[in-house]
């Protein structure tokens, strides 16, 4: 590039495209009307790509008719639109500044709570104690101890064993983990006897410490004695101790459960209505104008974007899709034999839950009857288990 | 008239682009043509160029040939120049 294409780069220039028959009238007009021109190329015999003085234009527009030529702007530069640009760019590169001065300041603060690990006890319920300590949607947390927090939440929720706060940016991670049951201590100092936990069959005694007091082959009922805590002493009396051994007896089962086979459910009674809101910080803002729900029969179901990057940040900017699908009771009839197989599939988890991992199933069957609207069925079955339990010494018997 | 401006102007000695108004066209290498005394374009494309002078046409052939700058007395041209007729 020469000098006199940075000159007329420099300066304001326009670019016309000129189509006539005779385009060269055009430039021989502006010519004679002294319009400079800074250069002209020849797209094709009919077209021209002129480039003038932006303060030429209009005159070169005026001539371009009076020459029978169509004329249309192409493009402009020069310093004018560059400092345009410049100053555009200003204002590009300001509201960066402020929007990464925004972001940084967004930082200090929670704007997303994730729990982790919480069993048994709800996320709610740890997000409203978390609230109690100060730790909430919008809360500094530069003011946070991890160490004092998780004092303060171990000991509004008795049921975590262990607690800890971590602060990614604006998003805190609390991870719990729930207080594990102090186990059963043996002790053997402890008087206890041996009751039966339920009636059976018994087919096998095995006492290692106390004195049995039922056989192989006699029925028993819940409650009984089984193995004695008691026994007598070398120096007289009786000597009170920890028993200890298995009774396994043969036991029987009927579990029954009743369903209705008419039953209401939840039909859709019209179209999905859903609406916008935005929430900034902690201020919603509806996008809305009518607030009311359709009725009570109208499920609600609530979709929250959070503008974030995962990892990076979380910004006070959350968009909420709330859906209304209104619906309506219908009653209907369930196929007797998915209900049945349903039930039978219950009741045998139910039998496994009784035997508690401590007897095996023998024999299983089920027996389904139905009257009018209603199916009934009934389990029977004989499980071979240890039905030994501790339990206090009663010295009266 | 303007051959009798001519004549004249070679009797004194002068110039002719000055006093008979010729034109003057100035060829610089193969890819700068300067004409002075136009009096109009006739026909631009990126091959040709058809000039309009006093005494007649200045055709200036090429490739990529560019109008780089003109005014009512001159104009400037750049390009591969191959010819330069004067008719």
């Amino acid at each position: 590039m020469g000098v006199y294409d940075c000159f007329n780069r420099a300066a304001n220039w326009c670019e016309l495209r000129v189509r006539g028959l005779l385009p060269a009238a055009f430039l021989n007009a502006c010519a004679r009307s002294g319009v400079e021109l800074l250069s002209a190329v020849a797209e094709d015999e009919y077209t021209l790509l002129v480039r003038l003085r932006s303060r030429d234009v209009r005159r070169a527009e005026g001539i371009a008719r009076a020459t029978d030529c169509a004329v249309e702007r192409c493009a402009a530069g020069g310093t004018g639109p560059a400092l345009r640009r410049l100053r555009r760019r200003g204002f590009a590169a300001l509201a960066l500044l402020l929007a990464v001065a925004a972001l940084f300041w967004s930082r200090i603060y929670i704007w997303e709570i994730d729990v982790r690990g919480a069993e048994t006890v709800s996320e709610g319920r740890i997000l409203d104690a978390l609230a109690e300590c100060g730790v909430g949607i919008g809360s500094c947390w530069l003011g946070i101890t991890s160490d004092n927090l998780r004092s303060e939440l171990l000991e509004r929720l008795p049921e975590l064993g262990w607690a800890t706060v971590n602060i990614y940016g604006s998003r805190a991670e609390v991870l719990v983990r729930a207080r594990i049951p102090r186990p059963a201590i043996w002790k053997p100092e402890e008087p206890v006897e041996l009751r039966s936990r339920r009636s059976g069959y018994v087919t096998q005694v095995t006492a290692l410490n106390g004195t049995a007091r039922v056989r192989p082959g006699v029925a028993v009922e819940a409650g009984e004695l089984l193995i004695a805590g008691e026994t007598q002493s070398a120096f007289g009396g009786t000597r009170l101790l920890h028993a200890a051994g298995t009774v396994t007896a043969e036991t029987y089962y009927e579990l029954i459960a009743t369903t209705p086979l008419r039953r209401t459910q939840k039909a859709p009674a019209g179209p999905s209505r859903s609406r916008w809101a935005l929430v900034i910080g902690k201020n919603r803002l509806n996008l809305y104008r009518n607030s009311s729900i359709s009725g009570e029969n109208c499920d609600m179901i609530s979709t929250v974007w959070t503008l974030s990057v995962p990892g990076l940040f979380t910004l006070p900017l959350r968009l909420v899709r709330e859906t209304e699908t209104p619906w309506t009771p219908t009653e209907t009839e369930l196929d007797c034999k998915l209900a049945r197989q349903g039930m039978e599939a219950e009741l045998h988890e139910r039998l496994l839950r009784e035997l508690d991992g401590e007897g095996v199933i023998d024999t299983e069957e089920f027996t389904a009857v139905r009257s009018g609207d209603r199916l009934t069925v009934v389990l029977r079955a004989t499980c071979t288990e240890n039905i030994a339990v501790e339990a206090p010494i009663k010295l009266e018997e | 008239m303007t051959g009798l401006l001519e004549k004249l102007s070679e009797r004194l000695d002068l110039p002719a682009e000055a006093l008979a108004g010729a034109p003057r066209v100035t060829l610089t290498g193969s890819d700068r043509v300067l004409v002075e005394n136009h009096r109009g374009l006739l026909r631009y494309t990126e091959t040709e160029l058809e000039i309009a002078c006093a005494h007649g046409l200045v055709r200036v052939r090429g490739a990529e040939l560019l109008l780089r700058a003109m005014d009512e007395r001159m104009l400037l041209i750049t390009g591969r120049v191959t010819g330069v007729d004067v008719d």
